[in-house]
Parts: C-alpha cells; sequence; structure tokens
C-alpha cells in the first residue's frame, strides 16, 4: 500500500465571483473571517498539513479569481490537481449555475486521467444568509446527477460545515492518489528559463 | 415708509444720480465737496432704513443692531464701531458709521460681508425691503463701489431696468399674491398701484366671481351695488380710440367690448384695472395683470374716473356664453405680456397720453431704446429711436431689436396674408385675436366710420392715426412692380395683397455705407412693405425680455446669451460657458493634431485664403507686403513676423508618416509652442495612424514586440506575491502606465527615444528580468497556459513570449502560434463559452417559472 512519507494533494477551489473561495479557504486554514470583500488577484495558494487516519497530509489549496477579468492569466495550475471544489451561494442562482461551466472548464484545462470519477466537491456556501435561494433538495439532486459528487451547505463565517468538507475532500483526493497509484500528472515545476526557450523552440507538437 | 416697488426704484435713482453727480469730476475727493458727504449719508440712509422692521421705537437703534452684525466678523470695522458708538445719540453714531465708512472707503466691503447672508436681512428688513431685493442690493454696492473707487464706469453694471424711475414701475413679485385657477388656467391678480400710496391689493380669482366680490367689499374699487346686481359682464376695453375719440363714452358702445363706467364717489382713488389674461399656455401660470388703464372724462362728473377696464371679465352666470367669447378674445393677449408681464407698453403710453404724465417708458435692456408707445408706427418707432442710440454698444443693440422688429412685422404681415387667404375676408374675429396679437378691431373703411365693421387685420390704432393725419399704416406710397397690390390696399383694402414679395429689394443693398446704422437699415427695408399694414411697433412680438421673470424657456435664446458682440463667451444648453472663437473671417489658432503633410504652399492662394490676414493674430497685410509673410510648416497658414519667429522643429506628420525626425521645419511661435507642449504626450496611435511605420523601423518593431511583451507580463507581475517581494512590481511602475497598458500609443518623445536607442535600453533588460521571474516563480508559472488545442501539458506557455503564442482577442487563451494558424482553429474555449451561452439562454425562459416551483418547495 501506500508509503508514509508525506502526501502533497493539490486542491484547487472554483466558483463565480464572491461566493467565498477565499474566506472558505481562510476560514480552513487561518481559522479567520472578515467580512470584507477583497477580490482575488490571479490565483494563489496555501498550505494545510492534516492528519487523514494514519497519513500526514499536505493540502495545497489554490484560491482562484472568479471575475472574468482575470482570464488573461492562464490556469495550468490545474494540472496535476487532486481534488476541485466547487463553491456556490446558496442566495444566489447563478452562481449555481456557473458550477456546470466551472466543473467543465477544469475538466478541460486539468485533463485529468479519468474525468468521470474525477473528486469534485460542491459546497453551498453562506448558508447563514437568510435569503436563501437555492434549496438543498436542487443543489443534491445536482449533485447527484453528477457522479454523486459529495455536497455540503457551509458558512465561512460562522465556520458551519468548513472543516468537515475539507476533510472529504482530502480524503477523496487521497482515495484517488491510491487508485493512480501516486503517478504524478503534473510535477510542480521549477524550471530554468533557459530551459524554457530550447523547449519552445522545439515548437508544439502536434 | 412707502413700501412700493416705485419707491425702491427712486431710491436707488436718487443714489445713482446723486452718486453721478458727486463723482462727476475724478479727483475730487469727496470730503472737498461741500455737503457731498451729508446728500450720500441721506440717500444711503434712506435706503438702509427702507422697510426696516422696527422691534424698538428708535429705528436708529434697530439700524445700529444691524450694523454691528454686518461687522460681527470682522475685527477691523468692529474697532470702528466701538469708536464711533454713542450711546445717547445713536443716529448721530450710524450717520458717523456710514461718513467713515464712505471716506473710508469700506462701505461696500461691509455690506457685501451679508451679501449671502440672506438670514441677517431677513430679520431686520420686511420682504419688500430694499436690501431684500437681491438685484436692487446689487447695484446698491455698485452704487457705493463707484463712490469709493470715484469710477463711473462702474455705474454702467447697474442692470438698466432697475434704474426706471416711471410712474408704473416694474413690478416687483410682490403684486403677485395668488393664483388661481380658473378653467384650467390658473390666474394671477396683479393690482397696480394707483397715484395714490393705497397699499395694493391683492386677489385670487378662483371662480371668477371671487374677484367681483372682492372688488366689492374693496372700498378703493368702489364698484357700486348696482352694477354688480346687473349681472352684467364689466369688460372694458383698453382700445386707444376711446382714448382719442372725443367722446369715449359713446365710442365705447360701438365697440363690441362691453365697457361698464361706473360712476364713482371715491373720486380721489383714481384706481382703475386694465386685466390681461394671458393664456399663451394653459398648463403654465398665466397673469392677469390690473394696470392702470385711462380715467374717462365723465359727462357727470370731471373727477377722476375709473373704469374696470380691458379684459378682466367679470361675469355672473348668466354670462357664461359671453365670458367664453371674451376668453377667446383673451387669448389673443398679446406677447407684449410675454415680453412684459406688468406694464405693457399700450397701457404705458395710454396713461401717458391722457393723464399727461412725463414720457417714460420702459428702456429696452442694455440700449437707451424705450419701449415702443402704444400705436406708434414702426417706422416712427424706429425714428425716433434713431435719435436716442449714442454709444457704440447702444448702436449695435440697435441693430438687434431692429432686424427682430422687422421680422416680427413681416412675420406678421404674412400670417396676415395666409389668414385671408385660408379664411377669407369673414375669418371671426375670434380666431383673428387668438391667433394674432393685434387686436381685431372694427375699422371701416378709411372714410366712412360708420360703415358696417369689417372685421380685418388692422392695426388697432390705425384709425386713429388716419384720423389725426399722422402717418398712416395703409400709406399708399407706389411701386412700380407691385402695383397690382397697390390698387388692391387703396380700394378700401378689402383684400390685402396676397403676393408678398418677401426677397430683399437690390435699392436696399444699394444703401450708403455711410448710412448703416440700425435704424437706416431698418427703415430702408421697411420701405419695399410701406403698401402693406403693417402692424404698430408695441403689437410686434418683442422677444427682448423686459421682465426677469419671464421664463427663459419661452424665450428662444438660451439663457444668458449674450447679445453684446463684445462678450467672449456664450453659454452653451447646459449653461457652461464656453468662448467664443473669432467671426467668419478669422479665428485664432487652435491647439490641433496635425497628421498630414501640407502640400508645398503657395503663397498667394493660401493668403488669399487667409483673406491676407495672419493666422495667428489677424493681422492685416497688404498684398504688397505679403512676401513678409512666414509659412508655418505645421498649421500650413501664413503668419505675421510677429507670430512666426522661424522656430525650427519636429513635424508629427513628417515622423509618422516617413520616420523622418528631422528638426528643420519652420513654424509659427503658437506651432512651436505646441508642438513642444505635447511632446511627451502619448497621444499617437500608431495602429490607426501608420501601421507600415512598424514595417519602416526595425527599432520600432522591436519596441513594439517589448511593449505587448510587458503588456502581458504585467498581469503576473501585478497579480504575484513574489513579484511584490522581489520590487519586480515597481520596477514596472517606474514606467509610464500607458507604455505596458497601452502598447500602440506612443508619444513623439517615445518615438524619438526609439530612434536614438534609448528605450530599447530601457525597456529590454526590463522584460528579461520580468520574464524570467515568471518562468522560475511558481506562483506566475502556475498561470500559464496549456495549449488547448495540442493539450501538451509538459509545455507550458505564456503570451508574452509573443514569437511562440498567440492570444485569443476575446477570451485572452493562448495557443501555440503553430497550432493555431496551421490548423486555422477557432477559439476553442470561444466555442465553448458560445454553446454555453446559447444553452442558457434557451433555459432562461423557464428559469423564472423553475424558481417559483421550487420557492414553493421551501415553504
Amino acid at each position: 500500500m501506500a508509503s508514509r512519507k508525506k502526501v502533497l494533494l493539490k486542491v484547487i477551489i472554483l466558483g463565480d465571483s464572491g461566493v467565498g473561495k477565499t474566506s472558505l479557504m481562510n476560514q480552513f486554514v487561518n481559522r479567520k473571517f472578515s467580512n470584507q470583500y477583497k477580490a482575488t488577484i490571479g490565483a494563489d495558494f496555501l498550505t494545510k498539513e492534516l492528519q487523514i487516519d494514519d497519513r500526514l497530509v499536505t493540502m495545497q489549496i489554490w484560491d482562484t479569481a472568479g471575475q472574468e477579468r482575470f482570464q488573461s492569466l492562464g490556469v495550468a495550475f490545474y494540472r496535476g490537481a487532486d481534488c476541485c471544489i466547487l463553491v456556490m451561494d446558496v442566495t444566489s442562482p447563478t452562481s449555481f449555475k456557473s458550477l456546470e461551466s466551472w466543473k467543465d472548464e477544469f475538466l478541460i484545462q486539468a485533463g485529468p486521467r479519468d474525468p468521470e470519477n474525477f473528486p469534485f466537491v460542491v459546497l453551498g456556501n453562506k448558508i447563514d444568509l437568510e435569503n436563501r435561494m437555492i434549496p438543498t433538495r436542487k443543489a443534491q439532486s445536482w449533485c447527484q446527477e453528477k457522479n454523486n459528487i459529495p455536497y455540503f451547505e457551509t458558512s465561512a463565517k460562522e465556520g458551519i460545515n468548513v472543516e468537515k468538507a475539507f476533510e472529504t475532500v482530502a480524503r477523496n483526493a487521497l482515495a484517488r492518489e491510491k487508485e493512480i497509484d501516486q503517478q504524478t500528472d503534473f510535477p510542480m515545476p521549477i524550471r530554468i528559463p533557459q530551459q524554457e526557450e530550447q523547449q519552445k523552440k522545439e515548437g508544439c507538437s502536434c | 415708509m412707502n413700501n412700493s416697488p416705485s419707491s425702491v426704484n427712486s431710491l436707488l435713482s436718487n443714489l445713482k444720480s446723486t452718486i453721478e453727480l458727486l463723482i462727476q469730476f475724478r479727483g475730487d475727493s469727496l470730503t472737498t465737496k461741500y455737503g457731498a458727504i451729508e446728500r450720500l449719508r441721506l440717500v444711503i440712509l434712506a435706503i438702509l432704513t427702507h422697510s426696516l422692521k422696527q422691534n424698538t421705537h428708535d429705528i436708529y437703534e434697530q439700524l445700529w443692531q444691524l450694523i454691528v452684525r454686518l461687522n460681527a466678523n470682522s475685527q477691523r470695522y468692529i474697532h470702528l464701531l466701538q469708536d464711533i458708538y454713542h450711546k445717547e445719540n445713536i443716529r448721530q453714531s450710524v450717520e458717523q458709521w456710514i461718513d467713515q465708512s464712505v471716506i473710508s472707503q469700506c462701505l461696500s466691503q461691509q455690506l457685501s460681508c451679508a451679501e449671502h447672508d440672506n438670514d441677517l436681512f431677513e430679520q431686520y428688513y420686511y420682504p419688500h425691503a430694499f436690501m431684500r431685493n437681491s438685484s436692487f442690493y446689487h447695484a446698491f454696492l455698485i452704487c457705493i463701489r463707484t463712490v469709493e473707487y470715484s469710477d463711473p464706469s462702474l455705474l454702467v453694471e447697474i442692470d438698466p431696468k432697475l434704474s426706471i424711475v416711471g410712474f408704473y414701475s416694474i413690478t416687483s413679485t410682490n403684486n403677485i399674491i395668488n393664483q388661481s385657477n380658473l378653467s384650467s388656467s390658473p390666474y394671477i391678480v396683479t393690482n397696480k398701484k394707483s397715484k395714490d400710496d393705497i397699499p395694493q391689493k391683492f386677489d385670487s380669482l378662483i371662480p371668477q366671481r371671487i374677484l367681483h366680490r372682492r372688488i366689492h367689499s374693496d372700498p378703493i374699487f368702489s364698484i357700486p351695488k348696482d352694477s354688480i346686481n346687473l349681472n352684467r359682464s364689466r369688460v372694458a376695453s383698453p382700445s386707444p380710440m376711446s382714448i382719442y375719440d372725443d367722446n369715449p363714452f359713446q365710442r365705447q358702445n360701438n365697440i363690441p367690448n362691453i365697457s361698464y363706467i361706473q360712476s364713482d364717489e371715491y373720486g380721489s382713488y383714481g384706481s382703475s384695472y386694465d386685466s390681461r389674461a394671458d393664456i399663451f399656455d394653459q398648463n403654465k401660470q398665466t397673469k392677469l395683470t390690473l394696470g392702470q388703464s385711462t380715467n374717462f372724462e365723465n359727462n357727470t362728473n370731471n373727477n377722476n374716473r375709473q373704469s374696470i377696464s380691458s379684459e378682466i371679465t367679470l361675469i355672473d352666470e348668466q354670462d357664461n356664453d359671453l365670458y367664453r367669447n371674451r376668453l377667446s378674445t383673451l387669448i389673443n393677449n398679446d406677447e407684449t405680456i410675454l415680453s412684459n408681464n406688468s406694464t405693457s407698453p399700450m397701457d404705458q403710453s395710454v396713461t401717458i397720453s391722457t393723464n399727461g404724465y412725463p414720457t417714460r417708458t420702459a428702456r429696452l435692456p442694455h440700449s437707451s431704446l424705450f419701449w415702443p408707445r402704444k400705436g406708434q408706427t414702426l417706422d416712427n418707432y424706429i425714428r425716433e429711436c434713431d435719435l436716442k442710440t449714442r454709444t457704440d454698444v447702444e448702436k449695435e443693440n440697435a441693430h438687434f431689436y431692429f432686424s427682430e422688429a422687422i421680422i416680427s412685422a413681416i412675420e406678421q404681415i404674412k400670417f396676415t396674408q395666409q389668414c385671408n387667404k385660408y379664411f377669407g375676408q369673414t375669418w371671426s374675429s375670434s380666431i383673428a385675436s387668438m391667433l394674432s396679437p393685434c387686436e381685431t378691431t372694427h375699422t371701416s373703411s378709411s372714410n366712412s366710420s360708420s360703415s358696417p365693421p369689417i372685421q380685418q387685420y388692422t392695426p388697432c390704432n390705425s384709425k386713429l392715426l388716419l384720423n389725426n393725419g399722422t402717418k398712416s399704416l395703409n400709406r399708399e406710397l407706389s411701386q412700380s412692380n407691385r402695383h397690382d397690390d397697390i390698387t388692391e390696399s387703396t380700394t378700401d383694402s378689402t383684400e390685402p395683397p396676397n403676393n408678398f414679395d418677401w426677397s430683399i429689394r437690390s435699392s436696399i443693398l444699394s444703401l450708403n455705407l455711410q448710412e448703416s446704422s440700425a435704424e437706416a437699415i431698418a427703415l430702408a427695408l421697411m420701405e419695399t412693405w410701406k403698401n402693406f399694414k403693417v402692424p404698430t411697433a408695441p403689437e410686434l412680438f418683442w422677444m427682448i425680455p423686459h421682465d426677469e421673470d419671464l421664463p427663459q424657456e419661452l424665450l428662444p435664446l438660451p439663457d444668458g446669451i449674450s447679445i453684446d458682440p463684445s462678450e467672449d463667451y456664450l453659454s452653451n444648453e447646459d449653461g457652461q460657458r464656453i468662448l467664443c472663437r473669432g467671426n467668419s473671417q478669422w479665428a485664432p489658432p487652435r491647439e490641433q493634431l496635425i497628421f498630414h503633410i501640407h502640400q508645398p504652399p503657395n503663397r498667394d492662394s493660401q493668403l488669399r485664403k487667409q483673406g491676407y490676414l495672419c493666422a495667428g493674430c489677424g493681422r492685416h497685410v497688404e498684398k504688397g507686403f505679403a512676401h513678409r509673410y512666414r509659412y508655418c510648416e505645421y498649421t500650413g497658414k501664413y503668419f505675421c513676423r510677429s507670430c512666426h519667429s522661424d522656430k525650427k522643429s519636429f513635424l508629427p506628420s513628417y515622423i509618422i508618416t516617413k520616420w523622418d525626425f528631422s528638426s528643420k521645419h519652420s513654424v509659427s511661435n503658437f506651432a512651436f509652442d505646441y508642438l513642444n507642449r505635447i511632446y511627451s504626450d502619448p497621444t499617437f496611435n500608431l495602429n490607426d495612424l501608420n501601421p507600415k511605420l512598424y514595417e519602416k523601423s526595425k527599432q520600432l518593431r522591436i519596441i513594439d514586440e517589448l511593449r505587448w511583451s510587458l503588456f502581458y507580463l504585467r498581469h503576473y507581475i501585478l497579480t504575484c506575491r513574489f513579484a511584490e517581494e522581489k520590487n519586480y512590481q515597481q520596477i514596472l511602475q517606474k514606467l509610464s502606465s500607458y507604455i505596458y497598458t497601452d502598447p500602440y500609443i506612443y508619444s513623439i518623445q517615445d518615438l524619438y527615444k526609439i530612434k536614438s536607442g534609448d528605450l530599447i535600453k530601457v525597456l529590454e533588460p526590463m522584460v528579461i528580468n520580468l520574464r524570467e521571474h515568471v518562468l522560475t516563480c511558481p506562483l506566475c508559472y502556475a498561470k500559464g497556459f496549456i495549449c488547448e488545442i495540442c493539450m501538451n501539458d509538459k509545455d507550458i506557455i505564456f503570451p508574452f513570449d509573443l514569437d511562440i503564442t498567440s492570444v485569443c482577442p476575446v477570451c485572452q487563451s493562448c495557443f501555440h502560434f503553430q497550432c493555431h494558424e496551421n490548423r486555422q482553429y477557432h477559439c476553442p474555449k470561444c466555442q465553448r463559452n458560445k454553446s454555453r451561452n446559447s444553452l442558457t439562454s434557451s433555459n432562461r425562459s423557464n428559469t423564472p417559472t423553475n424558481i417559483q416551483h421550487e420557492d414553493g418547495i421551501i415553504t
């Protein structure tokens, strides 16, 4: 079975702008919440170590910008992701509708080996708010359609279900890790520019 | 204290005339002139005490309080006040304050402290006070400044309307008290002041009858009870006929307007009405002005008689029909009210002629011209004005006034003709009066006043003029080519001429240029239609506002538009002041970017185009000296030697079209300054101006690439926390932002630096540095692209590597240049987005119902 060595799990958080991606990550990693909205620019990651059963897991959580205006940046970091968290705002039907395209886009850009069984987790955030628009049943049925994606209703503000959701993320990612037998899709490359240049001169293989 | 507006006027005019007298001779100081200070003090005191609220028994005490309040914020003046304060004689203090302030030239300063402090004056003055009327108050300040600077030219700033001291002063807004609804048009009743200083009475006439009762109950109006019981409508016409006629009473009976002349026990109250309903807009507030009308000589009583004159309609219920008829005539109510909402010139002149008041009528704004008297023919009026225009400004304004009058007259004549054409001679009086500003009167043919009346558009006073043997509007001066018309108009003018020739005759144009005064031109223009029935001067639609209350939107000119041609500014629609530039011949050079290379100059033709005027200053040059003018290669125009010192400069046109940086081009001083000023402005979009330039210059191509690289690099650098830590962001931000946000925009300076190679030296190392960071930074590198076409995830590509990547202009996705171009792919991401959008838009129609349904589940 899997070795005792440290496992790095790469998790990508996706979702519309303002659904609470950064807040969820901050709540999970730093146990902090701020009501102030500050749009994420580009993409950035935080890491957190977790004990899953008997294994120490390092989660590298990539928080992304939900805004269209950052589309001039690439998403090469999708590659090699072990799990993808799709976040929607239960008070915003649009954010729910977008889940589909976020999922599609992720699968295309990340290009995982087994797209059908790639572990997603859907989070319905902001359940602390009163003006809820997306009923649990609707979200759940959507998740069931999509190959039984786990669905959690969370509140980054109150810290409800956040821990539980991320633990599931880690477990599912780890399970996949085992299946794929530790073959890395996308090693985090630290390449020297010169090497890069040489590669470029070769051009596209296609 | 006389609170009437006329007293406000007279206060101002007293002050003004006193000041005019005092500062007649510059250099004389006030103190050296015997009695000067005393006179000035008196008039100022009169103004300051006008309608002062008297809380205490002593008016001077009150005034002193006000003075102290005025100076409360000023350390300097409060000392002065302390010095002159005499507890036992406040009056002396006040007088001393005025004297001292005037002598030390600080009165206007002290007063102007309160210019925007309405509360202060509200506290001390009644609403009708001189000091509360901002225009008068302003004029007052101007007067005082005039004294202080002993500069009589300041007096010009006073609004000329204010200094009118006619018996019928400008209606103050106080006169308008009430408005009410009557048959959907609100009326305002304005009572004009009578000769006596009886406080004015105002009333609304919600139903018409209320006015009736009001008048009845008011002793001033002294309407005998029986007149009310008669249930008659009491309408007197302001028709001048009655004035000039020997027997006005009889004449009144002849005209359809029912005029009720009442006998009057209160003879001394010479009050009468001349009211006009002005229904020029049913929705607008309309005004019924009650003006003073003539006092008729009474057969039984030689005292002053009152008449409820004019169109005020006091109608009892039974007379509704009559009232309606009358109302229709009311609609006519002439534009004189539009232009002059209180004192119609007609009324003025009427009163003048009967009561023998001094001939003082209101002046036209910024002009020495008076409003025309009632019944004055247009050419008579113009001739009279000829004697009145003195200064240049007045002469120039006269052009405006007369051209307006002439246009208005032409329009009226034209209108009459059209009406006659369509309605024939029988068009009803109501229509005529509704549509024309001229009153419809019964005019018999010129010889027989007893013949059955023929409705005809005729100036109401024409008969009078005929009777008096003065100038007739129907002057039938023959002009050979208008013979038909003349015969028509001479034969009792049953049918006005139909074919008016509106074109200006050559005879007018042959005017002696020396004679080109407004009056001369106007009269010459009128020559052509002397055989037509020209409306009298006051009947014309005068566009010049006579009163500030006149709603601006009714006027054809926007607010504040300058009539004075010396003004440099005029207002646009938003009320912003914009500078007027030049005239049709010449305008000062404009700061403009000129991108084209001018044709080789042809001095003669170009100078002819310029009208032999210097393009810079408008100075004229004789043809013989034209060779002295210098050609400006930037503007392509000739300049005089003061405006063109033969300075050499680069030309943007040469740089952009030819990549020619030579600075040997001779330009005018204006162009030189301008080009220097825009030297570093990023204003040149080479993509638009000349994309071929990239082919011409390798240096430019390199810079273009470097800038585009920076354009893409900045996304990485500015969103990376590691780049921030390493100060890469600051390196980028040292550049002007347009360098990396708008890569196709250049300044002349940039182009020079490109030519010299300086810019490459800056940009190249920067791009190399930043690129290196992106490729080595885990965060930046993670934001690279994987070509979606080849899906080679081992090869992360970046948009700033321009030679190998192509960027989708829509979604900014990156592809290998080869993949994208060779296989002629459309951007796959854009296609996905497109299909998703079409899917969601087709689903969208169901969405609302879905949500409702789900809401139902929740509840």
